[in-house]
């Protein structure tokens, strides 16, 4: 029997040194999406409340997805589950082991051998010498890293440390299982025994909890699932109602979010006459002349001003969701306002990762010119790319226009003023597999010197 | 002392509350031997990794200290060198297990963090460990002691020599608590430790390590000796290794700490130990 209960937990994270300037810094750290407090006698303690109230009772068989924003408390809510943090307030109750796997090898130190560090991280999980020494053939065979295991781990790619832990880890019994994703698996061959192994481990939990922001992971994986915001739970129940519920309410907070920016676009003067709020959306042309520009002038002083960006297939129909083998054409078009040196496109696409950061998936650099571009050059650059067998996911485009030295930029646009994610979506026919590709652009430049001279806008 | 005992329940057996208390934190965290016992040595190893000699590189530092320091020290303050060096070096013993003791507990939980914040653990694990990597070192640095001992005063082997375990069984009871009760001040508070360390420099030469306590007399002695805490700590382990019995105003104040000390961190442990995950 395994058994996990919460009642009215809450849990407030004090921030300190939040006077200084490492204010925005700990909040963006610690929790985007929680609701920030001052306490104290000058408000100057500063306080988010990570998770209130939450009440949840979990039972053998349950297998329950966690999803929410960054920052709504799914993590938090985790490791209170696993007794790392300990509630403000309310009770939390468990019957069984409880196995978190935020980090795979505790204590794990580079200057010591496999074995040495396989007893060190055992002992810290809870295991005693004994049990672990009765493991040992086991993680010996999975992890097949021979006679790596008695040289010190600083000789191991990331790729066979990450086998180690991930041998070491599902040798255990798993009692109630808390996962936090993105529990990754080196290498292609062996990431294909520990799908089955990860499957044959999370089977034998009793109780299981995910917190991801994989669709398809949670889907998969669960039978139930939980919806978070700013640290509430705000529905629960069966997986796939709860996920068709979260992903309307992220269509939702989208579009509310957009009609903010516009609304604050309204008020700058000189820009507002024509494009009113409501009307100022990227139409299915991708035309973003005048889209988010207090976002953009914010970041880039404004010299060009990407007019365009758009997402074709090979047909020419404008799409920006893909399968692995298709064509995708992407097309930027920009206007020089103002007489510029030089000119540089930085294309990047991006990733979330599960601890609400943005990683650099892939990027591509093309000068558009390293001779001065007069005010009133219209340009057009654009990137094919065959997508290759790219994982399932969202990748999100940034796309900086600015000097060749990558030193001051003249327009930045991304999904801040509403451009889509590059989707990829899997093909019946690809296997789940990892490892590292690069992806290879074909690219087109053209450009004339147009009449119509648009003004520059000094940069906010 | 009040501490309640609570039943330290299996981790399978029943439903359970995930809060532990302070005690239950403090005889768990003590009963895991085979964990602490395990970081505090690998620290010590790893120190030493791909060195030879390992752990007697600290020895031989020491080793140096004294005959070095020794030798001026002896014609500064007119002593015979028979009596000076072994003074010197068992001092500096107990004062390098001390010292490194306080200054360590400072970033026992802010170095600790990557541990706690990922699995759950029992915050005395990390004092226990700390304690015993220094008594481990402590170890090395007697075969200093021994050395000196057997070539300048082999008489000083005596029975008498032998209370210095009790002795320093009552600094290693205290060094528990000390670590614990800094490394949680010190992770709340980051200005801790750089003030701690400079105590700690200021207090190397205040406290009668270099020149016997019998120098100061009058109220010069009654502040940096009779009130000095550390005169007392190291006192009651150097006094028997130098042929001496302990001043009992050494074992009184050593008790006296033992007790207060451990309430203190107690009371505190039990307010606060909730709150260290929060402020790492």
């Amino acid at each position: 029997m395994a058994t996990v209960i919460l009642e009215n937990v809450n849990a407030h994270f004090p921030i300190y040194g939040a006077q200084q300037r490492s204010l925005r810094k700990a909040l963006f750290q610690r929790a985007t999406g929680g609701s920030i407090e001052r306490e104290g006698k000058n408000n100057d303690r500063v306080t988010v409340k990570a998770l209130t109230d939450i009440s949840l009772t979990l039972h053998d068989g349950d297998r329950v997805g966690l999803v929410g924003h960054n920052g709504a408390g799914k993590s938090t809510l985790l490791k209170l589950m696993a007794g790392i943090y300990e509630p403000v307030s309310g009770t939390i109750k468990v019957e069984g082991r409880v196995t978190p796997l935020f980090d795979a090898m505790p204590g794990l130190d580079s200057e010591d051998s496999g074995y040495e560090n396989i007893l060190t991280s055992g002992m810290l999980i809870g295991m005693t010498r004994r049990q672990i020494e009765a493991k040992i053939p086991e993680i010996e065979e999975f992890c097949e890293l021979g006679e790596y295991l008695s040289l010190p781990v600083r000789t191991y790619s990331t790729g066979m440390t990450m086998r180690l832990g991930f041998a070491l880890v599902t040798a255990m019994d798993p009692g109630v299982l808390l996962m936090d994703e993105g529990f990754g698996t080196g290498d292609l061959r062996f990431a294909e025994r520990a799908e089955a192994r990860m499957k044959e481990f999370v089977g034998r939990s009793r109780i299981m909890v995910l917190a991801s922001h994989s669709d398809r992971t949670i889907r998969s994986m669960c039978n139930k699932a939980v919806m978070m915001e700013a640290g509430r739970i705000v529905a629960s129940g069966p997986v796939n109602e709860i996920c068709d519920r979260y992903y309307e309410s992220v269509h939702a907070a989208a579009e509310a979010d957009r009609q903010v920016k516009q609304s604050g676009m309204a008020a700058l003067s000189g820009y507002s006459a024509s494009n009113a709020a409501g009307k100022e959306q990227i139409d299915a042309e991708g035309r973003i002349e005048n889209v988010g520009l207090v976002d953009r002038l914010s970041r880039s002083n404004g010299s060009a001003r990407m007019t365009r960006v758009a997402a074709q297939d090979a047909n020419g129909n404008a799409r920006w969701d893909f399968v692995p083998g298709e064509t995708a054409t992407f097309r930027f078009e920009y206007k020089i306002l103002e007489r510029v040196d030089n000119a540089v496109i930085l294309f990047r696409l991006n990733f979330m990762t599960p601890g609400g950061g943005e990683v650099i998936f892939a990027e591509r650099r093309e000068v558009l010119s390293s001779e001065p571009l007069e005010a009133g050059y219209e340009g057009v650059l654009e990137l094919s790319l065959q997508v290759p067998d790219l994982m399932p996911n969202q990748y999100l485009p940034y796309i900086w226009l600015g000097r060749t030295s990558n030193a001051g930029a003249y327009d930045v646009v991304d999904v801040n003023i509403g451009l889509p994610a590059f989707v990829v979506r899997p093909s019946a026919e690809q296997e789940p597999r990892s490892g590292i590709m690069s992806l290879a652009f074909e690219a087109r430049k053209s450009g004339t010197l147009a009449q119509d001279i648009l003004t520059k806008v000094d940069a906010l | 002392m009040t501490m309640v005992l609570t039943p330290l329940e299996d981790e399978d057996s029943g439903l359970r509350s995930l809060s532990e208390t302070a005690a239950g934190d403090l005889l768990r965290g003590f009963r895991k031997r085979e964990l602490w016992g395990r970081l505090g040595w690998l620290d010590v190893k790893r120190r030493y990794r791909r060195t030879t000699i390992g752990p007697f590189w600290t020895s031989i530092t020491l080793a140096f200290y004294v005959l070095t320091v020794g030798t001026v020290g002896a014609a500064i303050w007119h002593q015979n060198i028979y009596d000076y060096l072994p003074f010197l070096v068992s001092g500096m013993i107990v004062w390098t297990l001390v010292s490194s003791i306080i200054l360590e507990s400072c970033s026992l939980f802010i170095a600790g963090q990557s541990l706690f914040r990922n699995i759950r653990f029992d915050y005395s694990v990390l004092a226990y460990a700390l304690v015993w990597r220094n008594f481990l070192v402590l170890l090395h640095n007697f075969a200093v002691y021994f050395l000196v001992v057997v070539v300048l005063k082999p008489s000083l082997l005596s029975f008498t020599a032998l209370l210095a375990v009790p002795g320093l069984a009552l600094v290693l009871v205290n060094a528990v608590w000390v670590s614990l009760l800094f490394g949680m001040f010190c992770l709340r508070f980051r200005d801790v430790p750089p003030l701690v360390a400079s105590v700690m420099q200021i207090a190397m030469l205040i406290t009668p390590l270099f020149w016997p306590a019998d120098t100061l007399t009058g109220i010069r002695r009654f502040v940096f000796i009779d009130l000095n805490p550390l005169y007392h700590v190291v006192d009651i382990v150097r006094a028997p290794l130098i042929g001496q019995m302990p001043d009992p105003i050494s074992y009184g104040v050593m008790i006296a700490m033992t007790i207060g000390g451990w309430w203190l961190t107690y009371e505190m442990f039990r307010r606060f130990r909730k709150r260290i995950a929060y402020w790492s």
